[in-house]
């Protein structure tokens, strides 16, 4: 494999591979404190993207107001969301199988309510206004200013969420509903309020993650639905239960589908098109040999640590 | 101080407790003793919302239970300690006592920790470990702890001294006596009657979601009847 | 209770307003025209605007229709073929099996095209297709007509040429993986190679991508791997075309070749950016597409369609309108029936010049008449000028 293009596909990993960890780690955070796999994560992520889109399409291109927008409409698309679907089924106390059901049928309304507003005010494959640029460049590596904005927003977004979860009150009662919902509400954790702020967090990151994902790919209702595979192969690597292992699993997910599919190619002609099938062939592969995961094969900590 | 008025209560369509009445006195340390599947855990989650009821009620101090999320009940002042998987086993020893004490002022948290460590010592020397570590008796006196820590004026303990050994046990049992004294209202279900009648004030004999005795421990004690029968110890 | 007195109101409201509708077409008689399209996915706002246009054909004929007393009414029957080659048959199914339709205008991509096809055979349903362009689907014999769009195999010969004017000893291909771009990457290395063209490194990707970082860096270590004088071709679908030209955009490599390209890097949305517009100016991006004539007919449908939608018709929105056309001139010459109008539909074709080019059938139900315009993005990348045309009938490429 010639340098230029191992180099190349390290930084897509990395780039790419940080924002499947923004979404994965919402997808994990979902399924600990709330014992739901939300297909509809997705589309948080798309309305997050679509609301950095709108800002940035009112001319105002500073990021961090762009990003803010996202987590905004994402964090309030998944309460919405758990408030009028997820909270009236899981009082019904219904099966898993509904409940995940019910998220595909979350993601669709809101996919399909994008496509209407998209449709009628034509925004379309558009992408936020802000240019693409060389950063950094030494030989065959070359850093552009998104991946600086993406990495390092990743990393300070991990060690807030890190913080949050392991240093705050809130953080402390939403591992205590995560391990053990029925006695958070013995000792009298308001487990409603907690679910709520949980939500807001999820949909929050997710919508950042599309704010940070539109910087690179045009903003489409279907980018969401498009990647939901890719970031659930990283949650289901990570165990669904630990941040650690969602993390490589993020960037392993993305490893494969950018270094390990470019070697393949390379080497034995492997067509691209296959892409697509990584994901699939990582979620199988992890629950027929490991269905816990990196979470058990690092062996550290429990449920929603570190 | 709880006053449970014709209570029929259960867990989805099966009815368990059948028109159940008794009243538990303040400051006082009351055993619910009773055979295998006698309604004693049913009743203690009845008082905490957490199970079907079906009709009756239920009252602190003149004020209805009965509707109220078990949340809501456990900010009352009351506290509940389940038979199993009463702490948080994933997390730190610390987390569970921070958990434990939530609803407090910092400065009363600071106190109340100081005056558990007391009580409880081991739990100090562990307060890094992760929760699930700890062993038996250790794991059920952080149990205790996290429901004493919200300060509550009625404790509702169930089996706290399944599957520990008899010292360990009796080390529990230590505890609840000193709970007791602090002025707490102790409701304790209990399989070992002969060992919980050394302890507490009050008997509470259930059978088949009934109540089949009531009466001091010194009369529970002394009603033969009663030991052979209904609580089938020797 | 409630609801069971609902429901027998409901049921007996529409007893009547069947009886209504059936008393009212006493003497007339209903053609369905199916319309099969992509109203979701990346093509959902073509496929929508194709819809508008085939709505428009169909107003305009039913009101010639009544003027001139005629007693045959058009209505059409649409579905969503999601843009997948399954969909596209669900949503023929469903059109003939829920209305009986005989003919049915679309789908748009040719993956969709040949997805709808057994059907369509097995059921004696005509399709008229407007934009699908693969060699694959070009079948003699078959339901499949494609009436306004001549196949590949002629612009893929205009792209081959073009290549090798400019020089490229090599080249490298991104194509999007599915009859389209795999017809199109497999005629374009037959005519480049045939005319003295070197090696041809094609990579297709999944035409579900949106993100294409792994593509762009294959594509950029093959252009550096044959050195100077590779060029760069690339097949993509509008969506993917941006996503790609957005990474490329700084690589060493990939802005330092030409590229050629079909159609979908052209869109509106590419040139907005202006790193994407600088991008193709820096790359001498040129395509080579059907050349859209002006007719007489062409300003009458742009008025038409304003009028009625208050919007703009988008592009290729007229090759719906067209193909609509053809349809129902062919259903009212020979009547609702699949059998008489597949074999009538190329004589009628072949006498009508509607909004963009003459129709004439080929041996394969395909457009015949390979008429392209050969466009390069403006220096400053504000826009696309045409610098010549080429006539794929007798496979002349002449510059201005």
């Amino acid at each position: 494999m010639p340098p230029a293009l191992l180099t190349t596909s390290l930084v897509n990993s990395i780039q790419i591979g940080s924002l499947y960890a923004l979404m994965a780690l919402g997808i994990t955070l979902t399924f600990s404190v709330m014992k739901l796999p939300n297909f509809a994560h997705a589309d948080y992520f798309t309305a997050g993207a679509y609301a950095a889109l709108i800002v940035s399409l009112s001319g105002a291109q500073n990021p961090i107001a762009i990003m803010s927008a996202a987590f905004l409409v994402g964090a309030l698309t998944a309460l919405l969301s758990h408030l009028a679907v997820f909270k009236p089924l899981e009082s019904r106390e219904v099966s898993l199988y509904t409940l995940i059901l019910a998220s595909f049928a979350v993601g669709l309304i809101i996919r399909y309510i994008l496509f209407t507003m998209a449709d009628y005010f034509n925004l379309f494959d558009l992408r936020i206004g802000i240019p693409l640029q060389v950063l950094y460049r030494e030989g065959f590596l070359i850093l552009s200013n998104i991946f600086a904005w993406v990495v390092p927003t990743t990393i300070a977004l991990v060690i807030l969420l890190t913080l949050l979860l392991n240093a705050t009150p809130l953080g402390r009662e939403m591992r205590a509903l995560a391990n053990n919902i029925n006695l958070a509400r013995v000792i009298g954790i308001p487990v409603e309020r907690v679910k709520n702020s949980t939500w807001l967090l999820v949909g929050g990151l997710a919508g950042v993650a599309g704010a940070l994902w539109s910087l690179q790919t045009a903003v489409n209702p279907l980018m969401g639905w498009a990647a939901i595979i890719s970031v659930f192969a990283a949650a289901i690597l990570g165990g669904l239960s630990s941040f650690s292992g969602t993390i490589i699993g993020a960037y392993v997910v993305a490893f494969s589908e950018n270094t390990v599919i470019l070697f393949l190619n390379y080497s034995f002609g492997l067509d691209l098109a296959y892409k697509p099938a990584i994901p699939f062939i990582i979620i199988i592969a992890v629950l027929l040999i490991r269905p816990g995961g990196f979470t058990q094969l690092l062996k550290r900590g429990g449920k929603l640590q570190r | 101080m709880i006053t449970v008025h014709n209570l029929t209560a259960g867990y989805g369509k099966l009815e368990i407790l059948q028109d159940l009445s008794l009243s538990f006195g303040a400051e006082q340390f009351s055993a619910v003793l009773g055979p295998n599947g006698s309604g004693k855990s049913t009743l203690m989650k009845a008082i905490m919302g957490i199970n079907t009821i079906f009709g009756g009620s239920v009252q602190l101090a003149g004020r209805e239970l009965i509707g109220m999320p078990t949340e809501a009940i456990a900010g009352l002042g009351i506290a509940y300690v389940p038979q199993r998987e009463n702490i948080f086993d994933e997390l730190t020893v610390l987390e569970n006592l921070q958990l434990g004490m939530r609803s407090l002022s910092p400065e009363r948290r600071v106190a109340a920790l100081k005056e558990l460590l007391e009580l409880f010592p081991i739990l100090g020397r562990r307060r890094g470990q992760r929760a699930g570590l700890l062993s038996g008796g250790e794991h059920q006196m952080l149990a205790i702890a996290i429901a004493w820590l919200s300060r509550p004026q009625l404790m509702l303990l169930d089996e706290p001294s399944a599957g520990l050994a008899p010292a360990v046990a009796l080390e529990v049992f230590g505890v609840l006596q000193e709970l007791g004294q602090q002025g707490i209202t102790l409701i304790v279900v209990e399989q070992n009657a002969r060992r919980i009648l050394q302890y507490c004030d009050q008997a509470f004999v259930l059978r088949e979601g009934q109540l089949a005795f009531q009466g001091t421990a010194a009369e529970c004690l002394g009603d033969e009847e009663t030991i052979k029968w209904y609580l089938g110890v020797h | 209770m409630i609801k069971k007195y609902l429901i027998i109101t409901l049921f007996v409201m529409l007893t009547i307003s069947l009886g209504v509708n059936v008393g009212a077409q006493d003497d007339m008689e209903t053609y369905v025209l199916g319309v099969a399209l992509p109203f979701t996915g990346s093509f959902g706002t073509f496929g929508q605007d194709f819809e508008r246009g085939i709505d428009l054909a169909v107003a305009q004929m039913n009101a010639e229709l009544e003027a001139a007393g005629s007693s045959i009414r058009f209505e059409t029957a649409s579905a969503d073929t999601e843009q997948t080659p399954e969909g596209a048959a669900r949503a023929l199914q469903t059109i003939v099996q829920t209305t009986g339709a005989q003919v049915v205008v679309g789908p748009l991509t040719t993956s969709e095209v040949l997805g709808a096809k057994q059907f369509a055979d097995e059921n004696g349903v005509v399709i008229v297709a407007m934009a699908s362009s693969g060699p694959a689907a070009s079948i003699p014999g078959d339901n499949i007509f494609r009436v306004i769009y001549p196949p590949d195999t002629f612009s893929s010969k205009a792209f081959a040429t073009i290549a090798l004017e400019r020089g490229h000893e090599n080249m490298v291909v991104l194509y999007v993986d599915d009859p389209f771009g795999n017809g199109m990457n497999e005629q374009f290395i037959k005519n480049y190679q045939a005319s003295g063209g070197g090696e041809v490194a094609s990579f297709g990707y999944a035409p579900q991508s949106t993100e294409l970082s792994a593509e762009a860096a294959a594509v950029s270590a093959a252009l550096a791997g044959f050195g100077d004088n590779a060029g760069f071709f690339c097949v993509c679908f509008p969506g993917a075309a941006e996503a790609f030209v957005q990474v490329a955009q700084i690589d060493p490599i990939l802005t330092s070749v030409q590229w050629l390209g079909n159609e979908a890097m052209t869109s509106d949305e590419m040139l907005e950016d202006p790193g994407h517009a600088q991008t193709l100016a820096n790359a001498d991006f040129v395509t080579v597409s059907q050349s859209a004539d002006v007719t007489p007919l062409t300003p009458i449908f742009n008025a038409d369609f304003v009028a009625m939608f208050d919007k703009e018709p988008g592009i290729f929105t007229n090759y719906a309108f067209d193909a609509a056309n053809i349809a129902m001139l062919t259903m009212l010459a020979a009547g609702n029936d699949g059998a008489a109008v597949k074999s009538m539909l190329p004589f009628i074709s072949n006498h009508y010049i509607g909004t963009a080019v003459q129709a004439f059938l080929d041996e394969n139900g395909d457009q015949a008449i390979a008429s392209y315009g050969i466009r390069q993005v403006r220096e400053d990348g504000s826009g696309f000028e045409v610098i010549g045309t080429y006539d794929g009938n007798s496979d002349t490429i002449t510059y201005k």
